[in-house]
C-alpha cells in the first residue's frame, strides 16, 4: 500500500496542479512541495520495513496468457535510490519555492516537477522492464517539459527538443534491448530474470540473423549493449552526451534535480538493476567501461574551458557519470555498488553545487558567465560556504563524502584495470582543476560587473536547502550514515595506499595549478590555440548538426523529391495526362462529318468481319 | 337482373379485356392518335395539360403492365401474335414495364421543355408515345421480319424526335446524321438478314435455333450474316465501332429525346440483341460471346477515355452512354442468364441515373443553353435541389454505393467473374475508375466552382417532388435491391428453366 | 440488434433530414447534430460494456437478395464494437470541433452525420456487400466535405483523394467478389459462413495468393500504404478538421480491419505467402512516410504523412500475426484514431487563428494559446509513442509480438519511432515554442466549447495509455503458471495464431 502511495502521490499532485491550479501559483507550489516532502517521509518510513518480499503485481495489459504487469521491487538498490530521489527531490522542491518566486509560470513549473517525481519514482520501483521503460520515457517527457519551461526563449525550446530526441535515440536501443530480453528469456520481470545465468539452455532463446541462430554469447552481448544504449542516452554518455550541457537552459533547480542528481543517474541505476545480464558478457562490459572512461575524461577536459557556471557544472556531471559507468563496466561481482555509492554522494554534492549556482544566478539577476562574477565570497557568505563544501566533496577532499565514494571507485579500477585507473586519476586531477578555477573566479578577486557588485544573499527558502545538502555532502560518505549498508558488500582485496596517494596527489596538483593560473585574473588566461578543440567541446555539436542536417536531411529531401515529383507528378499526374491525351485523340475521330461517320461505321464492320472470319 | 350478376359479368369482361394480348400496345397507339387529334382539332389546348395527360396515361399503363393479373396469366401460357412473329412472354412483360417507365420519365422531362418550345407539342408527344410503342413491340420480336419492322418503326420515330427543332440548326443536323448513319446500319442489317435467310431458309428465331442445333453452327456465311445483324443492332445500342453518331446527336437533340435515346432506344437494342442471340443463335454462343466481349471492352474504353476531357455536358452524357453500353454488353458477353438479368437490372439503374441527371438539365435549360459544364458552375448555390438531384444521378451512374447504379455494376461484375472473364473485369474497373473522374468533374463544377448564372427558372414544388421521389428511389433500390431485382429477373428464370 | 441499427441509421437519417430540411437557424441545427451524434456514443459504449461482461455478441442476419445470397447482416465483436465506439466518439468530437461552422452549417453537419453513420455501418456489417457499400457510402460525404469546406487547394485534393480511394475500392471489390464466387455452389456474402467455408475447404494455393494480393492492394490503398499513399497528405492537408479527423482517424482503419476480418482468416495460404512482403510494405511505409514528413513545412501535410507512417505498424503486426501483435493492431487503430483526430482538430484551430499552416512562419503560439499547445503536444507525443498515451501500448505490443517473427523489420520499425519523434517534436517547437512571430500576435486561445472535444479525445487517449486492460480481451485469459514455461511453449508473442 505504502508503495502505491509513494508512487502515485506525485501523480495526483501533478494532475491536480496541471488541471486546476495552473494559475494559482502559491497553492500549486504548496501542493507540490507537500507531496514531495510527504513522499520523502514515506520513503524513509519504508526503509524501516527491511527486505520486502516481492509485491503482488497488478496486470497492466494482457493478451490471453501474455501479461505485462505493474508491480514494485523494493530491494536494497531501490531503497537507496528511492531515498536519494525523494530526499534530494524534497529539498529541491523547497529551494524552488524561493528560486521561482518571481516567475509567472510557477504553477506549471510545480506541476511538471511533480510529474517528474512520479516518473522517477516509477523507474526506481519498477518491477519489470516494460514498466521501467514506461517511466523511463515519462522521465524524458518531464525533462523535456522542464528544459523547455521558458519556451519563449528559442534556445530553451531548442535545448528541450535536443534533449528529447537524443534520449529517444538511446531509447531506440533500449527498446530493442528489451525486445531481445524477451526473446532470450520470455519474461520482463527483473526477479524472474535474475537467475537467467543459471537457466537450462533450452529455456533460453537466441536471436536469429539471416535464418541462422546466433550463439548465446553474442546474443547476450548484443542485448546488454542495446540496453546500455538507453543508459548512454539518459546518463548522457559519449557519444550522446551533447544534450546535457544544453539542458542547462532549464531553471536551475531543475538542473540540480534532474540533470545532476537523479534522472541522469537513472542509467547507472538501470545498469545496476540488470547487472546479472551485462556481467554475463565480457565484451559488453569492456565497451561500457570504455564509454564511461571516454566520457569522464572528455567532459572533464571540456569543463576546464567553459565560462558559463551551469555548463561547467554540467560537464562536471557528465564526467562524474562517466566515472560511475566506467566502474560498472569493470568485471567483478557487485562492482556496481561502487558506482551506486558514488551516485548517492554525487547526488548530494552536485545538487548542492547547482543550487548554489542557482542562488548566485538569482542574486546576479540571471547572470551566468563566471567572468562577470567575482568577489562574491564576502557578499554571499552562506552560499559561498555551502558551495565550497560541495566543491570539496566533488574534488574528493579527504573527509568529505566524495572522497569515500571516489576512493572505492578508484580502488576497484586499480585492482582490475590499470589503464582505467590512470584515466580515473587524470580525471580527478582535471576535476580539482576546474572546480578550483570556478571557485577562484567566482568568489575571489574583484567584482567584474555591476550585478556582482550589488549581489545580496538569497532568501531562506534557498539557503536552508543549501545548508541541508551541504551537511549531507560533508558527512554522507561516513559509515554511520548507513549508505554503504544499503549496498552489497564489496570484497576489495588489500591494495595498500597507492590509490589514496595517487588521488591526493592529483587533487593537490589540480587545485594548485588552478589557483596559480586563475588567482586574481579578470579574463581567461589560457588562450592557446591548442585549447580551441576543448573550448569548442571537441566539435560534437557540429558533427551532429552535420549528420542531422546533411545526411538525414538530404535523405529526407531525396525521399520527398521522389514523393513529390516521381510518385505524384510523374506517375499519378502523368498517368492522368496520358489518359486525357488518349481521350483527346479519340475525340479527334469525332469529326462531326457524317460521311466520315458512315465510313467509319462501314470500316468497323468490315474490320470486325475480317478479324472474325478471314484472319 | 340483380346487381351482383351485373357486377360479376362486368368483372369477367374486365378480366377478359385485361388479358387481351396486345391491350397495352393498343392503348398506346390510341393515346398517340388522340394526342394528334387534340393537337389538330383543338390548337389552343394547353400544352402543359396535354403533357400531363400523356404522363398520366403512361403512369396508368405502367401500373397496368405491372398488375399481376396481366402478367401472371400470360406467364402460364405463352401467346403468339401475328402468326409466330410476335410473342408475349415474361421477358416481354419485363421490358414492356421498363419501356413504359422510361416513357413516363421522358414525359416528365418533356414537361418543362414542351412548355418553352415553339414547336408543336402534340407532334412531339405523339411521336414519343409511338417510339415507346415501337420499343414495346421490340420486346416481343420472334422473327427477323418483325425485328426489322419494329426497329425501323423505332428508328424513324427517333429521327423525327431528334430533328424536331426545325429552327435549331444543331437539332436538324443531328437528325440528318442520325438518319444517314441509321440508314447505313439498316442496310447492313437487311443484308445480314438475307444472308441468314439464304443459309437457313427461315426467318423465325426458333426455326433458326433448330437449324443450327442440327449441326450447321459452323457455317461462315451464317457468321457473316450474324455479324452484319450485330452491327445493325450495335448502332442502336451505340457499341464501338458503331457509335459515331452518339455525341453529335446527343448534343443536337432536345433533352427529352436524349433521355429516350440513351435509355429506351438503347434498351430496345439490347432486347433485340438478347432475342437474336438467345432465341436464334444460342448454338453459336461460342462464336458470338468473344465478339461481344471484345466489343464491350472497346466500347467501355472508348467511351470513358473520350469522356475524360469533354466539356459539354450533353456530349459527355453521350460518351458516358457509350461507356455504359459497353458495361451492359458485358452481361451478354458473360453468356449466362444471370448476365442478362444483371443487364436488365443495369438498364433500370441507368434509367434512374440518366433521368436524375437530365431532369435538372431540362429544368435549368434556357433557349440559349449550350450545356457546357461551366454553365452549371455553382448550380448548388442557385438551386440546391437541382444540384442534389444531379449529383445523386452522377454518383449513381459512377457506381458508388448505396445508390442503385452500384448494384447494377456489382451484378455485372459477378456475372463476368463467374465466367472467369478476368480481363473484362479489369476493363470494367478501368472504365469505372475513369468515369469516377469525369463525373466528379461535373460534381466539382456543380458544387465547388463559383459561377455567375443568368436568370433561370426555379423548380416548382411538383418538380421538387418528382426529383425527390427519383432520389428516394435511387437510394431505396440501392439498399433494398430485391423488388427491382425480381422485376428484372424472377420471371426470366421461369422462362428459361 | 436494434441498438446497432440505431447507431448506424440514426446519424444517416438525421443527416438526410438535415440536408433536406428547410430549417435555417444555425443554433438549432448545431444542437440537433450534437444530440444525434451523442446518442450513438452512448449506445456503442453500452454495447461494448455488455460484450465485455461476457454477453454473447449479437448477430443479425437477414437475407436481402435471396437468389444471390446477399443479406443485411450486422454483428459486432470486441474489435469492431471498439471501432464503432471510436467512430461515434470521433464523430461527436468532429461535430463539436466544427460547432461554429458558419459556412452552410446545415449541409456541413448533414454530411458529417452521413459519414459517421456510414463508418459505423462499415465496421458492424457482417455481409461483404454492405461491408463494402457502407465504406463507399462514407466516401461521398468525405469528398464533398473536403471539396467544399476545405483549404485553398481543396478541389484538387478532393478529386485526387476520391479517385485513389475509388479505384482502390474497385480493386477491393474485385477481391471481395472473388471471395464470394469461390465459396461453393451456393455462394454467400455472409462473412461468418465464408470463414467457415474456407476453413473447411480451403482454396488452392495459387487462388489464395492471387486473391490475397488483390485484397491487399485494395485494402492497402485505402490505408494509404506506400506507394499508394499520395492522396493522403494532400487530402488531409486540405480537408476541414472534422473530415480529416473522421477519415484519418477512423475511416482509414477500415483497410486494416478488413484484412483482419476477411482476407487473413479466409485465405491462410495466401496470407502466409504474403506475410513477408506485407511486413516489408509496413516498414517501408513507416520509414518512407516518416522521412518525407521530416521535410514538410506545412503542418497539416506533416500530420498527414505522420498518419500514413503510423499505419505501417499495423501492417507489420498483421504480417507477424501473433495474438500479441494482433492486439497491438486493435489498440493502434483506437489510439491512432484518437491521436490523429486530436492532432487534426488542434491543427485546424491553429490554422483558423494564425491563418497559415506553414511551420517556418509560425512560432510561439503557446504564449497566446496554451490550451491548444498542450492538446497538440499530447497528440504529437502520442505519435512519438510516449507512454501514458494509447499509442505506446499499441506500438509496444506490436514490437513484442513481431520481434520473434521479423527481428530486423521490427528493429527498423522501432527506428520509425525515432523518426516520428523527430518531426513531431520539431513541429511542436516550430509552431508553439520559441519567440512569438507575426502570425501569432492576433490569435486567441480555444474557448471551453472548443476545448471540450479535444479534452474528450485526449482523456480517452490517456485512459487507454494508463489502463490498456480496460479494452483488452478479459475473457479467455488465464493467469500464467510459470512465465518461463509458457514463454517456451505457448508463447502468444511467438506463434502466429492467424
Amino acid at each position: 500500500m505504502i508503495f502505491w502511495l509513494i508512487q502515485f502521490l506525485p501523480l495526483a499532485a501533478a494532475a491536480i496542479i496541471l488541471l486546476f491550479l495552473r494559475g494559482k501559483h502559491s497553492l500549486a507550489a504548496s501542493v507540490s512541495v507537500l507531496a514531495a516532502v510527504a513522499n520523502a517521509v514515506l520513503a524513509f518510513g519504508a526503509l524501516s520495513k527491511g527486505a520486502v518480499p516481492p509485491l503482488r503485481p497488478m496486470v497492466w495489459m494482457n493478451v490471453g496468457l501474455f501479461q505485462i504487469e505493474f508491480g514494485f521491487v523494493f530491494d536494497h538498490l531501490a531503497k537507496l535510490m528511492l531515498v536519494v530521489v525523494t530526499g534530494v527531490g524534497a529539498v529541491i522542491h523547497v529551494f524552488s519555492v524561493g528560486y521561482m518566486e518571481q516567475d509567472t509560470g510557477r504553477g506549471r513549473y510545480f506541476g511538471y516537477l511533480s510529474l517528474f517525481m512520479f516518473s522517477m519514482i516509477g523507474i526506481v520501483l519498477a518491477s519489470n522492464f516494460i514498466q521501467m521503460f514506461l517511466f523511463w520515457e515519462l522521465v524524458g517527457l518531464s525533462s523535456y517539459l522542464l528544459i523547455g519551461f521558458w519556451y519563449e526563449r528559442d534556445s530553451a525550446a531548442q535545448a528541450a527538443k535536443k534533449a528529447f530526441l537524443t534520449n529517444k535515440l538511446g531509447d531506440f536501443g533500449l527498446m530493442l534491448g528489451i525486445l531481445c530480453v524477451w526473446m532470450l528469456a520470455g519474461t520482463f520481470n527483473f526477479l524472474d530474470l535474475a537467475g537467467i545465468t543459471q537457466w537450462p539452455p533450452q529455456h533460453i532463446g537466441t536471436l536469429e540473423w539471416l535464418g541462422r541462430s546466433i550463439s548465446l554469447d553474442i546474443t547476450i552481448t548484443v542485448t546488454a549493449l542495446l540496453i546500455f544504449c538507453g543508459a548512454v542516452g539518459k546518463s548522457a554518455q559519449f557519444p550522446l552526451h551533447v544534450w546535457l550541457p544544453d539542458a542547462m537552459e532549464g531553471p536551475t533547480p531543475v538542473s540540480a534535480l534532474i540533470h545532476a542528481a537523479t534522472m541522469v543517474a537513472a542509467g547507472v541505476y538501470m545498469l545496476a538493476r540488470i547487472y546479472f545480464l551485462i556481467s554475463a558478457s565480457e565484451a559488453a562490459m569492456s565497451v561500457i567501461a570504455a564509454i564511461g572512461a571516454i566520457t569522464a575524461l572528455m567532459a572533464a577536459l571540456i569543463a576546464t574551458q567553459q565560462n558559463d557556471i551551469k555548463r561547467i557544472l554540467a560537464y562536471s556531471t557528465l564526467s562524474q557519470l562517466g566515472y560511475m559507468v566506467m566502474v560498472t563496466g569493470v568485471f567483478d561481482a557487485h562492482n556496481y555498488a561502487a558506482g551506486m555509492f558514488h551516485l548517492t554522494t554525487h547526488a548530494f554534492f552536485k545538487a548542492l553545487l547547482f543550487l548554489g549556482a542557482g542562488s548566485l544566478i538569482i542574486a546576479l539577476h540571471h547572470e551566468q558567465d563566471i567572468w562577470k562574477m567575482g568577489g562574491l565570497s564576502g557578499k554571499m557568505r552562506l552560499t559561498f560556504l555551502t558551495f565550497l563544501i560541495g566543491a570539496l566533496a566533488l574534488m574528493g577532499m579527504p573527509g568529505f563524502s566524495g572522497f569515500f565514494s571516489k576512493e572505492d571507485l578508484l580502488a576497484v579500477l586499480y585492482l582490475h584495470n590499470k589503464l582505467l585507473f590512470g584515466i580515473g586519476i587524470l580525471t580527478a586531477l582535471l576535476t580539482a582543476f576546474y572546480i578550483t578555477r570556478l571557485l577562484v573566479v567566482v568568489f575571489i578577486g574583484l567584482p567584474r560587473s555591476a550585478a556582482a557588485m550589488h549581489a545580496q544573499e538569497s532568501s531562506g527558502w534557498m539557503t536552508v536547502p543549501l545548508v541541508i545538502l551541504s551537511v549531507f555532502s560533508w558527512i554522507g560518505g561516513y559509515e554511520f550514515m548507513g549508505i554503504q549498508s544499503l549496498l552489497p558488500k564489496m570484497q576489495l582485496p588489500e591494495h595498500g595506499h597507492v590509490v589514496m596517494v595517487c588521488s591526493i596527489i592529483a587533487l593537490a596538483t589540480g587545485s594548485s595549478a588552478a589557483l596559480f593560473i586563475y588567482w586574481n585574473r579578470a579574463s581567461e588566461p589560457l588562450t592557446s590555440r591548442i585549447l580551441i578543440p576543448i573550448r569548442e567541446k571537441f566539435y560534437f555539436d557540429d558533427i551532429y548538426n552535420y549528420l542531422v542536417r546533411n545526411i538525414q536531411g538530404t535523405f529526407a529531401m531525396f525521399l520527398n523529391f521522389i514523393d513529390q515529383w516521381v510518385l505524384d507528378i510523374t506517375v499519378f499526374r502523368g498517368a492522368a495526362a496520358l489518359l486525357r491525351g488518349v481521350g483527346v485523340g479519340l475525340r479527334r475521330l469525332q469529326t462531326g462529318n457524317v460521311q466520315v461517320y458512315a465510313f467509319l461505321f462501314g470500316a468497323g464492320t468490315v474490320l470486325l468481319i475480317w478479324w472474325e472470319l478471314l484472319r | 337482373m340483380n346487381f351482383a350478376a351485373i357486377l360479376d359479368s362486368a368483372k369477367e369482361r374486365l378480366l377478359e379485356t385485361l388479358q387481351l394480348p396486345l391491350l397495352i400496345e393498343f392503348l398506346l397507339l390510341a393515346a398517340a392518335m388522340s394526342v394528334l387529334m387534340i393537337q389538330a382539332f383543338f390548337p389552343l389546348f394547353s400544352r402543359r395539360r396535354m403533357t400531363w395527360i400523356v404522363i398520366l396515361s403512361f403512369g396508368f399503363l405502367l401500373v397496368l403492365s405491372l398488375l399481376p393479373i396481366v402478367r401472371v396469366i400470360n406467364t402460364e401460357s405463352l401467346v403468339n401474335v401475328f402468326g409466330t412473329s410476335y410473342r408475349l412472354d415474361p421477358w416481354t412483360m419485363t421490358f414492356r414495364s421498363f419501356f413504359l417507365l422510361a416513357g413516363l420519365g421522358v414525359c416528365l422531362l418533356a414537361l418543362p421543355w414542351v412548355e418553352h418550345q415553339q414547336e408543336n407539342a402534340g407532334e412531339y408527344l405523339s411521336l414519343l408515345i409511338l417510339a415507346v410503342l415501337a420499343m414495346v413491340l421490340c420486346a416481343g420480336v420472334a422473327d427477323f421480319t418483325m425485328l426489322f419492322v419494329t426497329l425501323e418503326f423505332l428508328t424513324i420515330t427517333s429521327y423525327v424526335l431528334v430533328g424536331i427543332q426545325r429552327r435549331n440548326p444543331l437539332s436538324l443536323e443531328a437528325g440528318i446524321k442520325y438518319l444517314i448513319v441509321g440508314a447505313t446500319a439498316s442496310a447492313m442489317m437487311v443484308y445480314g438478314i438475307t444472308l441468314i435467310f439464304g443459309m437457313t431458309g427461315t426467318l423465325q428465331f426458333e426455326a433458326i435455333d433448330t437449324f443450327l442445333r442440327a449441326g450447321n453452327a459452323g457455317s461462315p456465311m451464317i457468321k457473316f450474316g450474324l455479324l452484319l445483324v450485330l452491327s445493325g443492332l450495335g448502332f442502336k445500342i451505340a457499341a464501338f465501332p458503331f457509335h459515331w453518331w452518339v455525341p453529335d446527336v446527343y448534343q443536337g437533340a432536345p433533352l427529352p429525346t436524349v433521355a429516350l435515346l440513351s435509355t429506351g432506344s438503347k434498351a430496345a437494342g439490347f432486347v433485340l440483341m438478347i432475342r437474336v442471340l438467345h432465341d436464334a443463335f444460342q448454338p453459336m454462343a461460342e462464336f458470338w460471346q468473344p465478339i461481344l466481349g471484345l466489343l464491350a471492352a472497346a466500347t467501355i474504353l472508348y467511351g470513358s477515355l473520350a469522356a475524360l476531357t469533354q466539356n459539354n455536358l450533353k456530349r459527355l452524357l453521350g460518351y458516358s452512354s457509350i461507356s455504359h453500353s459497353g458495361v451492359m454488353m458485358l452481361g451478354l458477353a458473360a453468356g449466362t442468364i444471370f448476365g442478362q438479368q444483371a443487364l436488365i437490372f443495369y438498364l433500370y439503374a441507368y434509367l434512374f441515373g440518366v433521368l436524375l441527371v437530365i431532369c435538372p438539365m431540362a429544368l435549368w435549360e434556357t433557349p440559349s443553353s449550350q450545356h457546357e459544364i461551366s454553365e452549371y458552375s455553382g448550380l448548388r448555390d442557385k438551386s440546391p435541389w437541382l444540384a442534389a438531384a444531379m449529383m445523386v444521378g452522377l454518383v449513381s451512374l459512377a457506381g458508388i454505393p448505396p445508390l442503385i447504379g452500384f448494384f447494377g455494376k456489382f451484378l455485372l461484375l459477378i456475372a463476368i467473374l463467374e465466367q472467369q472473364l478476368y480481363g473484362l473485369a479489369v476493363i470494367l474497373l478501368i472504365g469505372v475508375g475513369a468515369s469516377l473522374y469525369y463525373y466528379l468533374r461535373v460534381i466539382r463544377a456543380l458544387y465547388f466552382a463559383r459561377g455567375d448564372i443568368g436568370s433561370h427558372p426555379v423548380p416548382a414544388l411538383h418538380q421538387k417532388v418528382i426529383l425527390g421521389a427519383l432520389i428516394a428511389l435511387t437510394f431505396f433500390f440501392g439498399l433494398c435491391q430485391e423488388p427491382l431485382w425480381r422485376q428484372a429477373s424472377a420471371q426470366w428464370l421461369d422462362w428459361f428453366s | 440488434m436494434v441498438l446497432l441499427n440505431i447507431i448506424i441509421w440514426l446519424p444517416i437519417l438525421a443527416g438526410i433530414f438535415l440536408l433536406g430540411t428547410p430549417l435555417k437557424n444555425p443554433a438549432w441545427i448545431r444542437r440537433f447534430a450534437l444530440l444525434v451524434s451523442v446518442i450513438p456514443v452512448a449506445l456503442a459504449l453500452f454495447l461494448f460494456l455488455r460484450l465485455r461482461q461476457g454477453h454473447a455478441p449479437e448477430i443479425q442476419n437477414r437475407l436481402w437478395v435471396e437468389s444471390i445470397g446477399l443479406g443485411y447482416s450486422l454483428g459486432v465483436s470486441r474489435i469492431s464494437i471498439l471501432l464503432v465506439v471510436l467512430a461515434s466518439l470521433v464523430g461527436m468530437c468532429a461535430v463539436l470541433v466544427s460547432f461554429r461552422t458558419e459556412q452552410r452549417p446545415k449541409e456541413f453537419f448533414g454530411l458529417l452525420l452521413l459519414m459517421v453513420g456510414g463508418i459505423s455501418g462499415a465496421f458492424s456489417s457482417l455481409d461483404l456487400f454492405f461491408f463494402y457499400a457502407f465504406h463507399e457510402f462514407a466516401l461521398i460525404p468525405t469528398f464533398l466535405l473536403v471539396g467544399f469546406w476545405g483549404g485553398p487547394e481543396r478541389r484538387q485534393a478532393a478529386i485526387k483523394m476520391t479517385l485513389f480511394l475509388g479505384v482502390g475500392s474497385l480493386v477491393l471489390l474485385l477481391g471481395l467478389l472473388g471471395l464470394y464466387l469461390k465459396s461453393g455452389a451456393h455462394p454467400t456474402f455472409y462473412i461468418p459462413s465464408l470463414i467457415e467455408h474456407y476453413r473447411s475447404s480451403p482454396l488452392n494455393d495459387l487462388d489464395q495468393q492471387i486473391l490475397f494480393g488483390i485484397l491487399f492492394l485494395g485494402f492497402g490503398t485505402l490505408v494509404a500504404v506506400v506507394p499508394f499513399h499520395i492522396w493522403a497528405p494532400d487530402g488531409y492537408a486540405e480537408a476541414p478538421p472534422a473530415a480529416a479527423m473522421l477519415h484519418a482517424g477512423v475511416l482509414k482503419t477500415f483497410g486494416i480491419y478488413g484484412l483482419m476480418l476477411t482476407a487473413i482468416p479466409m485465405l491462410p495460404e495466401g496470407y502466409s505467402a504474403f506475410r513477408y512482403p506485407m511486413g516489408c510494405f509496413g516498414v517501408l511505409t513507416i520509414l518512407y512516410a516518416g522521412y518525407v514528413a521530416l521535410r514538410q513545412s506545412d503542418l497539416n501535410r506533416m500530420l498527414g504523412y505522420s498518419s500514413v507512417s503510423h499505419m505501417g505498424y499495423a501492417f507489420l503486426a498483421l504480417a507477424a500475426g501473433t495474438p500479441v501483435a494482433q492486439e497491438g493492431v486493435v489498440v493502434l487503430m483506437l489510439a491512432h484514431g484518437l491521436s490523429a483526430a486530436l492532432g487534426f482538430a488542434v491543427a485546424g484551430f491553429s490554422y483558423s487563428q494564425a491563418k497559415t499552416r506553414e511551420m517556418p512562419v509560425l512560432g510561439g503560439l503557446a504564449k497566446k494559446m496554451p490550451a491548444a499547445a498542450t492538446l497538440f503536444s499530447m497528440a504529437a507525443l502520442a505519435g512519438c509513442g510516449l507512454p501514458g498515451l494509447g499509442n505506446f501500448v499499441a506500438e509496444l505490443l506490436i514490437f513484442i509480438g513481431s520481434f520473434k517473427i521479423f527481428p530486423v523489420l521490427t528493429a527498423l520499425a522501432v527506428w520509425g519511432v525515432v523518426i516520428s519523434s523527430t518531426y513531431l517534436i520539431r513541429a511542436i517547437k516550430a509552431v508553439f515554442l520559441g519567440p512569438v512571430k507575426d502570425n501569432g500576435r492576433e490569435v486567441r486561445d480555444m474557448t471551453w466549447m472548443e476545448r471540450l472535444p479535444c479534452f474528450v479525445l485526449a482523456a480517452v487517449l490517456v485512459w487507454i495509455g494508463f489502463l490498456p486492460r480496460s479494452i483488452s480481451d478479459v475473457h479467455g485469459s488465464h493467469p500464467p503458471e510459470n512465465p518461463k514455461q509458457w514463454a517456451q511453449t505457448r508463447d502468444p508473442s511467438g506463434t502466429p495464431s492467424l
